[in-house]
């Protein structure tokens, strides 16, 4: 039997695993990860022990095999100078915009992640989780999507509004942006992380037109997968969060992904043939409806689908389609379903 | 015609200086009132064929907001601004994108909106419903995680309020009718549209 680390290494070499590799999201989650172990949200990204302790212990718990943990847009405007409030039980979030006009977007400076509290914090927790576990499971960082970033600096409706009125200072406010997702990427590679998450809501296809899009959260996003590639010996994993199928020709040519995190808004078997049998497909398992509130046999159905539709010859990670928190005992029935269908050779 | 194309194309200027016009004119603000909601008629007719994306709505959004300002205080009295909503995002929840929509929307259509912003706690939608004395309660939840805490609304309202109790609408990617029957909201809403239709009806 192989390890978990060596499942997904061979996935990714494009061999077949013994099993289909699983990751279930959840260790990126603060709420899920900390209320595991009776602590307080904020404690994810304040104490780099308690956070480590408390993402291995559910590796532990239900082992899976990719971990996925790191750094949320919310806590970005901290690069600069911003002020993010952590409150007890509550995700952190900014009061009020990092910069209100392009001037400010000029003149900003971004701080080095490692001397920022929370950025060191989290740096640590995946240093230790790569010290520790990293020779038995992969180990995923997070980083976060441009345009995500962005909008905490700026605002959302006011990032939003601006890709029609105002393209200098989405230019602007995107450059920076991009520059400190970069440089928390490349942390992420110095303490010894293999795989890069990216992952960007704000340019999901539900909030962005084709065209918008394809002219400017694309250039942006194949920037930090070609930076992240010059950076280190590295596997990167680009997570659109849903509503992919009118953007899905632009992702396609997006260069230098390894692995495309896809929601269940698509189907795995037409990605397949889109994408063709080398490329690395992950997700696809319906968070908001099947593992949050199905059954056991509602799961199977689901994850029956992903691998048939996608994974018979490999190059599959079972996921959900977006990381969040699932209620433990889908946790579990998600993760014994996928050994159970996901075994190789696996039979339809 | 130029007044509705304003607020379409989410020019603020051209609105601000069309809305002026037109009360200097003598329209009056129950009618400009009726025009803003056709403009965002067709706005939302555009969002839903994927024509207008949300950073179009947004700017149409601004150009609504601007002429409210300007005609606002004429009909503070006035049946059209009679009926009063409290919105929110749910606790636990910090999206804002569609909840905001829908405000601009119920407010082009003459609805009183207070926009409780985002992760609401459930006290909170209740104790503001009656300090804002709201007919309508709005929620917001695009996470189905936070389903507990939308059912607590509709406890609380149901201990606190004896009689007229706010009508309880849900919307977003988290919550279906089948989930409003079950715990007893009075009606799931696809979007602002929607829950327009539905109040007309309601209060009638
Ligand atoms: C943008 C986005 C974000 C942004 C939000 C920015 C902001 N300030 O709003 C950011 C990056 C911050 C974010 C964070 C997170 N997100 Co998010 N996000 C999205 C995304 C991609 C789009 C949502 C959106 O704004 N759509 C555009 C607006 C216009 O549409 P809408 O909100 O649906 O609103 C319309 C209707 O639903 C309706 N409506 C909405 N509210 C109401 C209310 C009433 C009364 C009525 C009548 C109608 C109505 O009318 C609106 C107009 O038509 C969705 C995916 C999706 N397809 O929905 C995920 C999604 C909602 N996020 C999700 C998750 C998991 C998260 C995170 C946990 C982290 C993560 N892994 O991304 C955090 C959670 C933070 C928190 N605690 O809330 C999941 C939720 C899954 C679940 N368990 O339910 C989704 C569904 C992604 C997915 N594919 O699974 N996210
Ligand atoms: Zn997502």
């Amino acid at each position: 039997m192989m390890t978990s680390k060596e499942r997904v290494e061979s996935v990714m070499a494009g061999e077949i695993p013994d099993f289909v590799p699983v990751e279930p999201g959840v260790t990126l989650e603060p709420n899920f990860v900390m209320k595991y172990i009776g602590e307080d949200v904020d404690q994810y990204f304040r104490n780099s022990k308690k956070c480590f302790m408390a993402i291995k212990k559910i590796y532990k718990d239900f082992n899976f095999d990719m971990i996925l943990a790191g750094f949320s847009a919310l806590i970005y405007p901290e690069l600069f100078g911003g002020k993010v409030c952590y409150k007890k039980n509550k995700m952190p979030h900014v009061e009020k915009p990092v910069f209100k006009g392009i001037e400010e977007v000029e003149k900003a400076e971004i701080k080095s992640p490692d001397e920022v509290p929370v950025f060191k914090s989290v740096l640590e927790s995946l240093k230790m989780l790569v010290d520790d576990i990293g020779n038995e499971v992969a180990v995923s960082g997070c980083t976060s999507g441009t345009f995500s970033v962005a909008s905490q600096l700026v605002g959302v409706e006011r990032f939003l509004k601006s890709l029609r009125t105002d393209l200098e200072f989405v230019s602007k406010v995107t450059k920076i942006s991009g520059e400190a997702i970069v440089e928390v990427g490349k942390k992420i590679i110095d303490v010894g992380v293999k795989y890069i998450y990216y992952p960007d809501a704000i340019s999901s296809g539900s909030i962005l037109s084709p065209s918008q899009y394809e002219q400017v959260a694309k250039p942006l996003h194949s920037m930090f997968f070609k930076k992240m590639k010059e950076a280190g010996d590295v596997y990167t994993i680009y997570h659109p969060c849903g509503s992919e199928y009118p953007l899905l020709c632009e992702i396609k040519n997006i260069n230098n992904v390894d692995v495309f995190h896809f929601s269940e808004n698509v189907d795995f078997s037409v990605l397949r043939k889109i994408f063709g049998p080398t490329k690395v497909l992950m997700g696809g398992v319906d968070i908001k409806r099947t593992l949050c509130l199905g059954n056991s046999a509602e799961i199977e159905t689901e994850v029956r689908k992903v691998i048939t539709g996608a994974g018979k010859y490999g190059r599959l990670i079972l996921a959900p389609g977006c990381s969040g928190e699932i209620p433990i005992n889908n946790l579990r029935s998600f993760i014994e379903i996928s050994r159970k269908l996901g075994k190789y050779p696996v039979v339809v | 015609m130029l007044f509705r194309n304003s607020i379409v194309a989410g020019d603020v200027d051209k609105t601000i200086n069309t809305t002026k016009k037109l009360l200097t004119m003598g329209v009056t603000p129950n009618k400009i009132l009726d025009l803003v909601s056709e403009a965002m008629d067709e706005v939302g007719y555009r969002f839903e064929s994927n024509i207008y994306f949300v950073s179009d709505v947004l700017l149409s959004a601004d150009a609504v907001n601007s002429c409210l300002e300007i005609v606002k205080p004429y009909f503070i009295s006035s049946e059209k601004s009679d009926i009063k909503i409290v919105i929110g995002t749910i606790q636990g929840d910090i999206h804002c994108l569609g909840k905001n929509i829908v405000k601009t929307f119920l407010m082009a259509k003459g609805y009183s909106v207070l926009d409780l912003g985002e992760d609401v706690p459930p006290e909170k939608f209740v104790t503001e419903a009656k300090n804002f004395g709201a007919e309508v309660i709005a929620i917001s939840s695009l996470m189905t995680t936070t389903r507990n805490f939308i059912e607590n609304v509709i406890k609380i309202v149901r201990e606190n309020f004896k009689e007229k109790a706010p009508k309880i609408v849900i919307g977003g990617a988290s919550v279906t009718q089948e989930f409003s029957d079950k715990i007893g909201a009075d009606k799931y809403c696809k979007g602002p549209e929607d829950m327009h239709k539905y109040l007309k009806l309601a209060l009638r």
